[in-house]
């Protein structure tokens, strides 16, 4: 049921093969996977979330990396901001995120780097309903 | 006198002796509506036996249980996948964060906590809280009362995160607080509390007078999440949290004028436990008592990944010295334990796939006596 | 050993009746080093009826090998699988039982399948919305997180976060999303 889009470029990384087991050190995955491991649970296999309960990601992803604001609140929302990945791996998991729900070519937005992720992901929102709701009305003026 | 009527004087004089012996003996009649009460203060040694009823979550119950007789008291109905009581400080009553659906298991869902009178165990009250309480494998943590009991804190999981905020003096609800990333609520003063956060930072709260939120700060890192991760299994005494991780390593939180700082690392394990794998493990595995300050943990062998098994022993620490001072081997698997607060403390086991509970002198490791059928699927022990 | 039998027969527990031995490990028993390196054991001797354990030999599924059989807690997709198989209950692994809801929200780990060497990314939806199923008990917790990481946790009832999905309960699967490498 799970379809994988083409990754272009997989990223490896060693030791993927042990078992999953706490204390060894953390795996790398593709970004495809981690998304499943870090996201999918509550955001869902495409990113829709549900209605009153989970925000759609798919719905938002793009037209928020477009302005500053918007690409702050991705990097500090809990998910992403309290992650135990890596600011690079972040930083691949939203780009591949990106044109994987938002429709969007890459080309088409400005990719996340490790050291934008650095950044702002050590400043976690506390006010995350009302953040979102300013930000969501902010969206039609943005696009 | 014929033979015939020999035996009738004989049967006769029996039946006249049988009924005076009978009219002495009967029992006057019970009344009709008698219903036990408990005596005014509660037992140092009293134990409620919470229980979430796995097999049949829909009749949660906390069962409370005298630790000096192996009595059983009473108990309380509590619900649709039910945590644990919270008791107050000073007795007078006992919150249970509950919810109910109107149809048994299905319906709407409500979420009440119920205030229930501790002498009588009948509901004297509810209020009404947003139906978003977290249900979890119970924690102590699930809910707990700030420090002078004015408030009542309940974390919710809806999958967002938030702490409801319950005025125990009003008896109302007093407000949600947005703890977005962080999980379950550890009190820390009389307005204020902690949680959890994912990247192993913690959130330190403080309330106004109300109940809102008068500061919210996610401090910097407090547990290493990746390499061997605290479970969330804390206890306090004092000013001290203390939390164990998975591979039996002591960490603390210390409540101190300048906030929030941890407290020092210590290991629960020489080198040869470690490596024949012995690790804490339980539902509620750890325990303290004061004076002298000990830890009670929960031990077994095992691999990383049995960091929530039983075990059928009970490591007693100085947590002045940090060293063990006893080992308790248990008659049974344990997944609880308490040890109660008073100068002669019982240590109380039970285990999550038993209906018996065992109790023991805290200070000697004695084996006393065992209660059986405390409860289905126990999981929490709360004692006054 | 001699104690987990003695432990085992003088349970008055229905569930523990009807559970595999596997399935008292994990938070609800364990009292072994290495489950793969212990004989099996009969359930409950003298409990009355039989338990279609998910031990090897004597599985519902009749395989022989657990860690392939569904049924069983030792089947390679239950590595950190909290609750009732509800393969056990009407459904399978991947299959909610009837009149039951799966709730959409979940969290999601990965399992190694020892048949072909691989590790699978396994998706744990709890099925909902009615009481527990009661059979099969199932708790193993590798790379489980606490409650903090909620997403890497099975200590949550996942039950939640949508209208269909109530917390009743009922039993759990574990569906595979993807291979992980």
């Amino acid at each position: 049921m799970e379809r994988s889009s083409p990754v272009r470029r997989p990223v490896w990384s060693a030791i993927v093969g042990m078992a999953i087991l706490v204390g060894a050190p953390a795996l790398a995955y593709q970004p495809r996977i981690n998304y499943m491991l870090q996201c999918l649970g509550c955001h869902g296999p495409d990113g829709r979330g549900e209605p009153g309960h989970v925000p759609s990601i798919r719905a938002t992803l793009a037209p928020l990396s477009g302005f500053a604001a918007g690409r702050h609140y991705l990097l500090q929302v809990p998910g992403v901001a309290l992650s135990m990945l890596s600011d690079r791996d972040l930083a691949a998991l939203l780009n591949w995120m990106i044109p994987a729900f938002g429709g969007v070519q890459p080309r088409q937005f400005r990719a996340f780097t490790a050291a934008e992720v650095a950044r702002y992901r050590h400043e976690p929102l506390l006010e995350i309903s009302a953040t979102r709701a300013r930000l969501m009305r902010q969206l039609p003026l943005q696009q | 006198m014929t033979r015939t009527a020999r035996y009738a004087a004989l049967a006769a004089g029996l039946t006249l002796a049988c009924r005076s012996l009978v009219a002495a003996a009967q029992l006057p009649p019970d009344p009709a509506g008698v219903v036990a009460a408990l005596p005014a203060t509660a037992s140092a040694h009293w134990v409620w036996v919470n229980d979430i009823v796995f097999p049949h979550m829909s009749d949660g119950q906390a069962r409370l249980v005298d630790g000096d007789t192996g009595r059983f008291l009473g108990l309380l109905s509590t619900g649709v996948a039910f945590e644990h009581v919270v008791l107050a400080k000073n007795g007078s009553v006992i919150f249970s964060p509950e919810t109910y659906f109107s149809r048994g298991t299905r319906g709407t869902r409500t979420d009440v906590v119920t205030l229930y009178d501790p002498v009588h165990l009948t509901p004297r009250g509810e209020i009404a809280i947003p139906p978003k309480r977290a249900v979890t494998m119970p924690m102590m943590a699930d809910a707990g009362l700030t420090d002078d009991g004015a408030f009542l804190l309940i974390y919710n999981y809806t999958p967002a995160q938030s702490v409801t905020v319950v005025d125990t003096r009003s008896r109302r609800f007093a407000g949600e607080i947005e703890t977005p990333g962080c999980a379950l609520v550890y009190p820390t003063g009389p307005r204020s509390f902690f949680s959890i956060c994912a990247d192993g930072a913690l959130l330190d709260v403080h309330l106004d007078d109300a109940g809102h939120v008068s500061s919210r700060v996610h401090t910097r890192n407090f547990f290493d999440v990746s390499a061997d991760p605290v479970t969330e299994k804390g206890v306090r005494l004092g000013n001290r949290w203390l939390f164990v991780s998975y591979g039996g390593t002591m960490h603390s939180v210390d409540i101190t004028s300048r906030g929030l700082e941890p407290g020092p690392r210590w290991s629960l394990l020489s080198d040869t436990e470690r490596r024949q794998n012995w690790r804490p493990g339980g539902l509620q595995q750890l325990a303290v008592r004061a004076r002298p300050d000990l830890l009670y943990s929960i031990m077994h062998r095992g691999g990383v990944e049995t960091h929530k098994d039983a075990g059928k022993e009970i490591w007693v620490y100085d947590l002045d010295r940090h060293r063990r001072v006893r080992r308790i081997v248990l008659r049974s698997l344990a997944g609880s334990i308490q040890v109660t607060r008073d100068d002669n403390p019982l240590l109380f086991a039970a285990f999550i796939g038993s209906s018996r509970l065992e109790v023991y002198d805290a200070q000697t490791g004695r084996y006393l006596r065992s209660v059986e059928d405390v409860g289905t699927t126990p999981t929490l022990l709360v004692t006054p | 050993m001699s104690l987990f039998d003695g432990w085992m027969e003088a349970s008055s527990r229905a569930v523990a009746r009807r559970t595999s031995r596997r399935g008292l490990l994990g938070s609800f028993g364990a009292l072994l080093v290495g489950v793969a390196a212990l004989p099996l054991l009969p359930v409950a001797r003298g409990a009355g009826k039989p338990a279609k354990t998910g031990k090897s030999g004597k599985a519902e599924g009749g395989h022989q090998d657990a860690t392939q059989d569904p049924t069983s807690c030792d089947y390679w997709r239950h590595c950190a699988i909290d609750g009732y198989l509800c393969g056990c209950c009407g459904g399978s692994a991947s299959a909610c039982p009837p009149g039951t809801a799966q709730s959409p929200v979940t969290w999601v780990g990965t399992c190694h399948n020892p048949a072909d060497g691989l590790d699978y990314v396994i998706s744990y939806n709890d099925c909902c919305g009615k009481s527990s199923c009661g059979r099969c008990l199932c708790n193993r917790n590798e790379g489980d997180m606490p409650l903090y990481v909620p997403f890497r946790s099975n200590d949550y009832d996942w039950c939640t976060g949508s209208s269909a999905a109530n917390i009743p309960y009922h039993c759990s699967t574990a569906r595979v999303l993807s291979r992980a490498t």
